[in-house]
């Protein structure tokens, strides 16, 4: 019972063939491990899940713990950084996990996310989520932990011809079950990828995987983090640190190439996830930020993302799709003229003087300090940068257009 | 690890000009800093210290996440007078207490923070309601107080047509004619009794229940339950001589005319205030006389500063504004001259016990007593029921001061039909604890009703 009327907005999508109740679904990552979380999160109210990456039962996953450690910017958490690998648990756990789920939950989709080491077993995997009911299956094929070291040093996602391979293999195997390859950040030219994946049938894409990073390096023992007996490894990268990086992507797909995009990286709150829509998702998927506040957070998303749709005029979400991509534009498109200059609301100033700080040594030298200590901008030196508002701890400039 | 956020305050200054609030409310960036500091628990405390339910962990992290509308809506839905109480609560004995966050620094601004929401509502304007057609058994509630006002959303919203009679010329009770527009600004009661109306709520003001319109008679006429939530609207006298001198008056006087409201009897505030009483409602009028003109206002009571009832931040706020406190006196009699008072003399008092401070307790030291000079005095030692709307339905078990005897469960009286909540109920009431009541006699009312 909702004391206030919620808006009358339609949150379903369509992406790879399938009808989602809402843009929202878990990522392949530790909140989907087992059957018990994923079912937790669909009584939530989450749309969908993608199963951990899983794999033969022949195949040796070993992961050292711990693997997991934060990265703080002065104080606040931004980031997570894991270095564990794919599921320790293996194709069985997981057919069995997809039966439980479809039964209990058949308007949720359920996929599955694999990981095979030669022709046979990708294939092999592809028949067994069929035959679990899996609605749709994700590749992959570009987890920085599983592969940094291995033959190429390169992942599957990184390389086009290897792409194309394992992607054909799987879309034969898979007797129209949608196949939704999961892409990397970290290639020079991501639509040579996507180019080689969609030629090999896939159905839609998930863009990305976690970034190949070192969460830090610790100063007493020069080891990074987190430390196993004195030593640590690269890591993927996760959280809120991602977004930016994650808009280009979307930005680039939703420009350049014809398959529906699941965004994946760095999406905590509904303005996240509405921003990655108007880059162009379809469908946003959170795995971090239910690590951090627990699957509890799909009432937020939701609630949030249908006021602001009705904000907005607009009745379904599917509206929202790709809403900025006309206003992303290359940098030389843009009219290089001086728009604004900054303003200091007086009211509201601290006499701090960091925006002096900032534009003397950062800048164009535009402020100077009156006798009575407030910063005031020369209009003729201000360029409109856009540094003083945002290094203002009160808040307190900001940008008017320039009267020419 | 960060610090609380403080709401900025106004200066004295800017306070005695006139009954602005004195906290304002947290800016976007405040709110999001404090919003951001909390440790959205496992199990939080926090909802669990709320008498009205509120899931203050929920509408925190709506806050964090910028989903200001799902707040709100979190807060409405369990408290219809959430503006009131994130203003008027004592939350640093109830969710902050409980606030897990004090073991690494203090407690996070939940009241502070509830009031950031309802004032971002009042400001961007609220949904539009969904609720059920009113097609359930008819219920009168008497009294639109909070307690009464909050069974009555309740009722609304679970599928009862509700009518309210209130014998003033307001809805609101206590919220309008007991707490200051400087704690609590008259457009924040008004617009949260109109979330109440605009409900479908038939407030009728001016319509009291006496011997002509009885409880029983609603019942007779048709409502399926009655509601009694009349609150306590006549104050305790001391009983000392010289208490008809004129210039003698009662907290709530002060606080009617403060409120802007007719009063019974013509009423004026002098240069030199003694108030009597160590609850908050007597820091109240000494605060709102500061205001009427006051020069000197003094706060005696039986009790220290720390002993006294009154809440904390009641205090505080007392000894901001230059209120003077003169503790373990009792007044022995008011002095007058040609019918007007002139001051009142105070007995030196002790407690009989250490550490329990109620008037029971306090004994007189053989001390001689002292003078203070008074031009107006203030009784503030408390309220007690009406004797008129008792005489409308003595039958009910009630307590030796009048107040009711209620199933602590149901709230219901000793007659069929007849739930109680709020202040005639026996025992302390906060706004918050009469919102509570009002809520479980809805849903008690709602049972008996589709039995």
């Amino acid at each position: 019972m909702s004391l206030y009327k919620l808006p009358a907005v339609d949150l379903s999508v369509e992406y790879a063939g399938l009808r989602f109740d809402s843009p929202f679904i878990l990522a392949s990552a530790p909140p989907t491990d087992t059957y018990e979380m994923v079912r937790d999160a669909f009584r939530a109210g989450w749309a969908g899940a993608v199963l951990k990456t899983t794999s033969m039962e022949d195949y040796v996953v070993d992961i050292a713990y711990p693997c997991i450690a934060g990265v703080r910017h002065q104080g606040s958490l931004f980031g997570l950084g894991n270095i564990d690998n794919i599921s320790e648990f293996h194709m069985d756990k997981m057919e069995q996990a997809v039966r439980l789920l479809k039964e209990e939950f058949p308007e949720k989709i359920v996929a599955t996310s694999i990981w095979g080491t030669d022709k046979a077993s990708w294939q092999m995997l592809t028949r067994r989520s069929i035959a679990a009911g899996a609605d749709y299956l994700e590749v992959s094929m570009s987890c920085p932990t599983d592969s940094p070291f291995e033959g190429t040093h390169l992942m599957i996602g990184q390389v086009p011809d290897e792409a194309y391979k394992i992607v054909r293999w799987i879309v034969e195997a898979a007797d129209g079950l949608p196949v939704v390859p999961k892409l990397t950040s970290q290639v020079t030219d991501i639509l040579s990828i996507t180019r080689a994946v969609k030629e090999a049938g896939a159905a839609a894409l998930t863009a990305c995987d976690s970034v190949h990073g070192i969460i830090g390096i610790d100063l007493e023992t020069f080891a990074p983090l987190p430390i196993i007996e004195g030593k640590g490894t690269f890591a993927g990268m996760v959280g809120p640190i991602l977004k930016p990086f994650e808009l280009r992507v979307l930005a680039t797909l939703g420009m350049g190439q014809g398959l529906k995009v699941a965004a994946s990286g760095g999406a905590t709150t509904w303005q996240d996830a509405a921003e990655y829509m108007a880059a162009g998702a379809t469908l946003v998927q959170f795995c971090t930020a239910v690590m951090l506040y627990g699957v509890g957070i799909i009432d937020d998303l939701k609630e949030g993302l249908a006021y602001f749709l009705e904000s907005k005029g607009m009745r379904s979400a599917q509206e929202l799709v790709g809403r900025a991509l006309p206003n992303i534009v290359p940098q030389p498109d843009l009219n290089p003229i001086k728009h604004a200059v900054a303003f200091v609301d007086r009211e509201r100033c601290t006499r701090c003087g960091r925006c002096v700080i900032s534009c003397q040594d950062g800048g164009h030298r535009a402020y100077i300090i009156t006798a009575d200590g407030y910063p005031e901008v020369d209009k003729d030196k201000c360029y409109g940068c856009g540094l003083c508002p945002d290094v203002c701890p009160a808040q307190c400039i900001s940008l008017l257009p320039r009267q020419v | 690890m960060s610090v609380g956020m403080t709401a900025t305050r106004l200066t004295v200054a800017e306070r005695l000009k006139g009954f602005d609030e004195v906290e304002q409310a947290f800016n976007p960036t405040q709110a999001t800093l404090e919003a951001n500091r909390c440790l959205l628990c496992d199990n939080a405390p926090c909802s669990q210290g709320c008498p009205a339910g509120i899931d203050v962990r929920g509408f925190i992290r709506k806050i964090r996440f910028g989903e200001y509308r799902g707040g709100v809506r979190l807060l409405r839905e369990e408290n219809i007078f959430a503006g009131t109480c994130g203003r008027v609560c004592p939350t640093e004995a109830l969710c902050e207490q409980a606030c897990r966050s004090q073991a690494l620094t203090d407690p996070i601004r939940i009241g502070a923070l509830q009031r950031f929401l309802t004032d971002w509502e009042m400001a961007v304007g609220r949904r539009p309601f969904d609720l059920p057609p009113a097609t359930l058994k008819p219920v009168a509630v008497i009294g639109a107080g909070p307690a009464g006002l909050s069974a009555a959303a309740l009722l609304r919203q679970l599928g009862h047509p509700v009518t309210v009679f209130e014998k003033e010329g307001y809805a609101g009770g206590a919220l309008v004619n007991s707490i200051p527009a400087f704690k609590l600004p008259r457009a924040v009661v008004y617009y949260e009794v109109g979330l109440v109306r605009d409900m479908g709520v038939d407030i009728r003001l001016n319509t009291p229940v006496d011997e002509q319109r009885t409880p029983q008679q609603l019942l007779e006429q048709g409502f399926g339950a009655v509601l009694l939530a009349v609150g306590l609207q006549e104050s305790y006298s001391l009983g000392i001589p010289g208490e008809e001198l004129e210039g003698v008056i009662t907290a709530l006087e002060v606080l009617r005319l403060a409120n802007g409201l007719t009063p019974q009897r013509p009423v004026r505030i002098g240069r030199d205030v003694v108030v009597i009483g160590g609850g908050s409602a007597s820091i109240n009028a000494a605060c709102a006389a500061l205001r009427l003109g006051a020069e000197t206002v003094t706060v005696t009571a039986l009790g220290t500063p720390a002993e006294m009832d009154a809440f904390e931040k009641d205090k505080q706020q007392g000894l901001e504004e230059g209120i003077q406190f003169l503790s373990r006196v009792r007044p022995f009699r008011f002095l007058g001259e040609g019918g007007r008072v002139t001051g009142v003399e105070l007995r030196r008092v002790t407690w009989r016990e250490p550490g329990r401070f109620t008037p029971d307790n306090a004994v007189d030291l053989p001390a001689p007593s002292l003078v203070l000079l008074a031009d107006t005095v203030v009784i503030a030692i408390g309220q007690r029921p009406d004797e008129g709307f008792r005489r409308c339905i003595p039958e009910l078990q009630a307590a030796a001061n009048g107040c009711l005897l209620v199933d602590p469960e149901t709230k219901a009286t000793s007659l069929e039909g007849i739930f109680a909540a709020g202040d005639i109920l026996v025992g302390r009431h906060t706004v918050v604890q009469s919102v509570a009541e009002g809520k479980a006699a809805a849903r008690a009312i709602h049972e008996y009703l589709s039995a």
